[in-house]
């Protein structure tokens, strides 16, 4: 190396030492192409020193700079660059290269610089979004281009990149790559969401910022693309294309959405609908409801201005169209074949056997269309049509399949005898068997502290057999389960801040390991003894219940020591076999050990009092233990048990009020209402023999429920169902409240619950529909009740089609007046025909004639015609 | 893939992959045409819309490559959703096929949105040509430019073909529906809003939902994620629902549901839950590696031949061993992505996915991180308990019950219901010995 480039090395390392950015970009473009790798190794040396904090300084920049001129090809250059943007884009999203950078790379061949130009281009394609990629990159992308005279790139990256930062119209107009880089920006995932963005930012922010120059002004994109259509600059025929592809292509809905209001906006003609025909028949078959819905419209424009559409390529779509299941766009395709069939040139043995797929439609509305559709033009039909047309009958409902076989003039057929499906009966199942070891018992005690509620004070079923769990091994051996417990870590307890020490099996763990002391346990749950809380609302009780058990078990696991708990259910509902509790009282004798009070009442509230010649041998075994207990069992089998009372209009439970500690002889009493949700399954394992009393308790609390809780509770409907008892006169008023009420979550525990309460014969189900025609659910945001139409269609479609119209025969009379029709009361009434029709019931619906009667053509008069003639004729056959 | 009514061509790209004359770059196992080209083609785009969809955290974007296998008489399309908790699979069976021979291989398709395009364009009437593995370009019908985007497989996908054969390998025929009722069901399902898990039962010639399981029943978590099936619904003969079996207080478990199509079957497997994609699942780490198996595995791995349905009975013949442990060595080979099961059929079929996949096995991070803790000496067991030392925190590990449970948080999460934790894999290692071998 000569002297001269020496001394020219020093230069640029001083300058660069020194931060001067100017100087060495100056010496940096004039770097001798073989001495690049030296200088980058001395400037990776030189920036490998410099201390951390100096990470942004001149210096820095200055070395950033001089190793860009070091690179030496296009490739490494990229990435330097690409190195140096993120190092910016970290400190500020609006940060970009230095000025200098440019004129570093000013110095080198064009062809070099070019390939640079598109290398940094395609790192756009590996960004996220639509025109992303990194600030400081795509800032000095058009400046290379413009420096090499390179061919614009034409990745999609870069195409995007382009699109965002095209300007406005008259830009576009004169930028020569606006006909190649548009398009491919626009098949990019993300430019239909862009465009809609840009477009509503423009309507909201054109007054303030948009440019005021008439020769380049800036508009929406969607105009922007329509005049640029207009003067020529983008092919009218590649747009439509473009959005026609797009549509096809599907996406989500934003993004989708753009191009179906582009279309509209660039104003189809006839000719360029016609010659796009299968596109649009193959939207109308496949895109989602909207697009649809358009390309319907497209198709109809071609029917209504004579221009066919090819028969063979209609009767295919057809068929796909009208096997959707949105009924507006079957009906409004129905219209469009009825139009095209008025017509000459569509022939209607190709057309109507696709008509007939609207056969199989849940609408009973949508079957009546096509088969008048059918109808008027069966007698042009061909053999072979006429043989389909017959073969798609069968899916018509059947007051209407009647109707059809009559006109069509072939043979009813055969009618099996109805029968209603419904679920087999489910019972409760045995409880889950207690965890016997250490190991099993700890396990237990970690999944309910990490249980999803941060409620650790929560009750489940799997709580009864821990708690009990824990009471067993602490008696067997409580040194080793105290220090295994004592190995857990322990979440925060919520309950507790709201009511030290909290409860549940955490907090007897807590105690067992000594992190809560005995002494810290209250004698009653707070909020059934202060003041605010003292209205003895029934979730206060049921809850403290829980309380007061746990903290019972708390003392006593660490003194007395049970070996195990008396009220731990046998069966899935909380329900404690009587055999089991006097083997439970026995072993308690055996050990002279008292039973804790808690316990033992709550194991009274839940045992099976037995039944029959057997009783008196329970009464004489529990009597005969000797312990107070057993006289206390004793007494309890030879009474009348749990009897619920009247009491102005509420249930209450006399016989708990005297002999019960508290909280349980709170449940003597009526009970007040609460904020508290619902919950069922605590109430059914509290008290598992008392199902008729528990649906009286939970329909005061649906019935007073002001604020739309989404119905919850109504899920674990069918756990109530399964628990012992009378089901009592309130169940019906029970079930409709919750087919009002219950949000999507709880849905199918309704319908299992309305099910298996049919299926024992415990449910009136015209009582149930009379109730229903009454609930009166508020709409309240951000809780919207759901639609009975939907819950009763559910459960129609499963085969219990008596049910549900038993429930419409009871609930129609009450929709049917004036001013208390609900939305949707057509679609009810055309449920409620196929019901009957398919169950071959009949009856006589109060209120049906005057709406029948009236004038009109809307779906409810409609519908209610269709019932009343279904009903006189069902009631003539009957007669006949 | 050629769309012949205008004369133009689509291709299939293959992008390099194994064939039953080992490894070539462009495999071409399969050239002839499809009976039905409009039930393919939506069948198809179902299979490659899981692939394009994240069902958990819908937000970010997804982009991956169906997985192609030639098993001699049929083809077989499986993708995996972006989330990992959906797995889809067509099967064009003969009948789906007119023409053209079988060849055996595996490879990924690229469909990008030209292909997409094209698939969504082809009527009823347009014969349509099915070519896996053509030299030349891929795309031919658009004049535009088209847009190659190659995404290797990731770890994930890899792990969840591994957990979704031994996942799908306890299931059976739970319930079967004609095609209308199927339709009639699948679209009454909840899909906007909090959706409980949903359990499904056969409920006279239809289908019912339940809150609650009940033996027979089977789950049907987020149904949401079913989405995919509607393209091919109008065209449905029938829907069945495979799954393990279940009891009334089972936990939510993976569930099957094919429909079955004019020569072809979509199935679509869901995972447990929404948030759980079946590469975390663990059920490969139940069935770990014994010695004997892993020889046993090398033998068979040698006389698979592309079968679609390796005949357990044949293979226990020509390999000299006995039924149950070619079994155990068929799911050994599942555990690396080597072979698949088909609920519809009970069998296993042989699939070797084109990347180098070792042992999947190996980059479990629980099987690491138990690895880790044997490697740290943290395992002491005592009678029917053991003790895991891990950091500041000890579990308990009890080996009497049928399943080992443990008292970390994860395993009270999940009760067993995804697999073992690293602190029970720890002690199974220990017990057994070999664990340091393993590594």
């Amino acid at each position: 190396m000569t002297a001269e480039r020496m001394d020219y090395h020093e230069a640029l390392l001083d300058a660069v030492r020194a931060g001067d950015l100017d100087l060495t970009g100056t010496l940096a473009r004039k770097l001798h192409d073989a001495d690049r790798k030296k200088i980058l190794a001395a400037i990776r040396k030189f920036v490998s020193a410099l201390p951390p904090d100096q990470a942004g300084s001149p210096a820095f920049t200055a070395a950033e700079l001089a190793g860009l001129a070091g690179q030496a090809t296009p490739a490494a250059a990229t990435q330097w660059l690409v190195a140096m943007g993120r190092r910016r884009q970290r400190h500020s999203w609006y940060s970009l290269m230095p000025a200098e950078s440019l004129d570093v790379l000013s110095g080198r061949d064009p062809a070099w610089l070019g390939e640079l130009a598109h290398l940094l281009a395609a790192e756009l394609d590996k960004g996220k979004g639509f025109g992303g990629g990194q600030r400081p990159i795509n800032h000095l992308i058009r400046p290379l281009i413009r420096m090499s005279g390179c061919a614009t790139p034409t990745n999609p990256g870069y195409a995007a990149l382009w699109m965002v930062n095209s300007g406005g119209l008259g830009d576009l107009r004169a930028a020569p790559e606006t006909a190649t880089l548009l398009p491919i920006a626009l098949e990019m995932e993300g430019a239909g969401a862009y465009i809609e963005g840009h477009d509503k930012g423009y309507v909201e922010g054109a007054e303030k910022h948009g440019s005021k120059d008439p020769a380049n002004p800036s508009l929406p994109w969607k105009e922007k693309l329509v005049r640029l259509t207009e003067s020529g600059e983008l092919g009218r025929a590649v747009l439509i294309d473009l959005c026609v592809g797009r549509l096809l292509r599907g996406g989500r809905p934003y993004e989708v959405r753009c191009f179906r209001s582009l279309l509209e906006s660039l104003r189809l003609t006839d000719d360029d609908i016609a010659t796009r025909a299968t596109d649009w028949a193959r939207l109308a078959a496949d895109a989602d409801a909207p697009t649809a819905s358009a390309a319907m419209g497209f198709l109809r424009r071609m029917v209504d201005a004579e221009r066919p559409v090819d028969g063979d390529l209609l009767a295919d779509a057809s068929r796909d169209i009208l096997a959707r299941p949105e009924k507006a766009l079957v009906r409004t395709h129905l219209v469009l074949l009825g139009r095209a069939l008025d017509q000459d040139g569509y022939p209607p043995s190709e057309l109507l056997p696709a008509v007939a797929v609207a056969f199989g439609h849940e609408d009973g509305a949508v079957q009546e269309q096509a088969w008048k559709i059918v109808a008027r033009h069966l007698a042009a039909v061909d053999a072979a049509a006429r043989t389909r047309i017959v073969e798609a009958v069968p899916a018509l409902t059947p007051d209407l399949r009647d109707k059809v076989t009559a006109d069509l003039g072939v043979a009813e057929p055969a009618d099996e005898p109805y029968r209603e499906t419904l679920p087999p009966i489910s019972s409760p199942v045995r409880a889950a068997a207690t965890p016997l070891t250490v190991a099993e018992v700890v396990q237990g005690v970690v999944a309910e502290c990490a249980a999803d509620s941060p409620d650790a004070a929560a009750w489940t079923e799997d709580s009864e057999r821990i708690l009990d769990g824990l009471v067993r091994v602490a008696h067997r051996d409580r040194a080793a389960l105290t220090e295994a417990l004592g190995t857990l870590t322990y979440p925060y307890d919520w309950t507790a801040q709201d009511e030290p020490p909290g409860a549940g099996v955490a907090l007897v763990a807590k105690v067992l390991v000594g992190k809560v002391g005995i002494d810290e346990l209250p004698a009653l749950p707070r909020r059934l003894t202060d003041p605010p809380y003292r209205a003895m609302d029934g979730e206060t009780i049921i809850r403290g219940v829980w309380q007061m058990r746990t903290w019972e078990v708390a003392r006593r696991i660490t003194t007395d020591m049970p070996p195990f708990l008396l009220a731990t259910p046998s069966w899935s509902t909380g329900a404690v076999d009587a055999d089991v509790l006097v083997d439970r009282l026995a072993a308690y004798a055996r050990l002279n050990l008292p039973a804790g009070s808690a316990d033992f009442d709550q194991a009274l509230l839940r045992v099976r009092i037995p039944q029959g010649p057997d009783r008196e041998q329970f009464v004489a075994a529990a009597a005969g233990l000797g312990t107070p207990e057993g006289a206390r069992l004793a007494d309890w089998f030879s009474g009348e048990g749990l009897q619920p009372v009247e009491e102005d209009d509420r249930l209450v439970l006399p016989v708990v009020r005297e002999t019960f500690t508290d909280p349980f002889r709170r449940l003597g009493d009526k009970l007040g209402w609460s904020y508290d949700a619902l919950e069922l399954p605590r109430w059914v394992s509290t008290l598992p023999l008392l199902r008729g009393y528990v649906a009286a308790q939970s329909l005061w609390r649906g019935a007073c429920s002001h604020h739309g809780e989404g119905g919850q509770w109504a899920g674990d409907l069918p756990l109530l169902v399964q628990a012992d008892g009378s089901i009592g006169p309130c169940i019906e008023a029970v079930v409709a409240e919750g087919l009002a009420r219950a949000g999507e979550a709880a849905r199918p525990g309704v319908v299992e619950g309305l099910l298996q309460l049919v299926a024992r014969g415990e449910l009136d189900t015209v009582r149930c529909g009379a109730h229903l025609s009454q609930v009166n659910v508020p709409r309240l945001r951000p809780f919207t009740p759901p639609e009975v139409l939907d819950v009763l269609s559910e459960v129609a479609r499963t085969g219990a089609y008596a049910t549900v119209w038993g429930i419409l025969l009871g609930a129609l009379p009450g929709l049917l007046p004036e001013g208390r029709r609900p939305r949707q009361l057509g679609a009810l009434l055309s449920l409620a025909v196929e019901c009957a029709s398919r169950c071959g019931e009949t009856g006589s619906i109060t209120g049906l004639d005057a709406v029948a009667d009236s004038k009109g053509s809307s779906q409810t008069i409609k519908q209610a015609r269709r019932l009343r003639d279904y009903l006189t004729r069902a009631a003539e056959r009957v007669s006949s | 893939m050629t769309s012949t009514a205008d004369g133009s061509l689509v291709g299939l790209e293959t992008s390099g992959g194994r064939t039953a004359r080992g490894t070539q770059a462009h495999p071409r196992f399969f050239s002839g045409f499809l009976t039905d080209p409009r039930i393919a083609s939506a069948g198809l785009l179902a299979v490659a819309d899981v692939a394009a969809t994240r069902y958990y955290q819908p937000t970010l974007r997804n982009s991956l490559d169906p997985v192609v296998t030639g098993n001699g008489d049929r083809l077989r399309f499986e993708s995996f959703s972006g989330c990992c908790g959906v797995y889809a699979r067509l099967d064009v069976l003969r009948d789906g096929l007119d023409g053209g021979d079988i060849g055996h291989g595996t490879t990924n398709v690229d469909v990008n949105d030209p292909l997409r395009l094209a698939l969504s364009r082809i009527a009823a009437s347009d014969p349509l040509h099915l070519r896996v593995g053509p030299d030349e370009l891929a795309v031919t019908t658009l004049d535009g430019p088209l847009v190659e985007k190659k995404v290797p497989l990731p770890q994930r996908w890899l792990r969840g073909f591994a957990e979704a054969q031994v996942i799908a390998s306890a299931f059976e025929l739970r319930a079967e529906v004609p095609g209308g009722d199927a339709v009639r069901f699948l679209r009454s399902l909840p899909t906007r809003g909090r959706v409980a898990d949903l359990w499904v039962v056969p409920a006279g010639r239809t289908l019912r939902t339940t809150s609650r399981p009940a033996p027979g029943a089977v789950c049907l978590p987020g149904p949401a994620r079913l989405a995919a099936l509607e393209r091919v619904l109008r065209h449905a003969r029938a829907l069945r629902l495979y799954g393990p079996a279940v009891t009334s207080g089972s936990a939510p478990v993976a569930g099957a549901w094919e429909v079955a199509l004019p020569g072809m079957r979509l199935t679509v497997m869901l995972s447990p839950q929404v948030s759980r994609g079946f590469s975390g699942e663990g059920s490969v780490l139940e069935s770990l590696a014994t010695p004997e198996a892993e020889t046993d595995a090398d033998l068979i791995s040698v006389l698979l031949a592309w079968e679609p349905r390796i005949d357990v009975g044949d293979l226990a013949v020509q390999a000299g061993l006995t039924t149950e442990r070619v079994r155990a060595a068929l799911a050994q080979l599942g555990t690396a992505g080597r072979v698949g099961y088909d609920a519809a059929e009970a069998a296993y079929f042989h699939r070797e996915l084109p990347y180098r996949v070792g042992r999947t096995e190996l980059h479990n991070p629980r099987l690491r991180d138990a690895r880790a803790l044997v490697g740290a000496g943290a395992v002491t067991v005592d009678g029917d308990t053991a003790t895991v030392r891990s950091r500041d925190s000890v579990y308990l590990v009890n080996l009497s019950g049928k399943v080992m449970g443990c008292t970390c948080a994860w395993w009270a999460g999940h009760r067993g219901g995804r697999g073992p934790c690293k602190h029970v894999l720890a002690v199974r290692m220990t017990i057994r010995g070999d664990a340091t071998d393993d590594c």
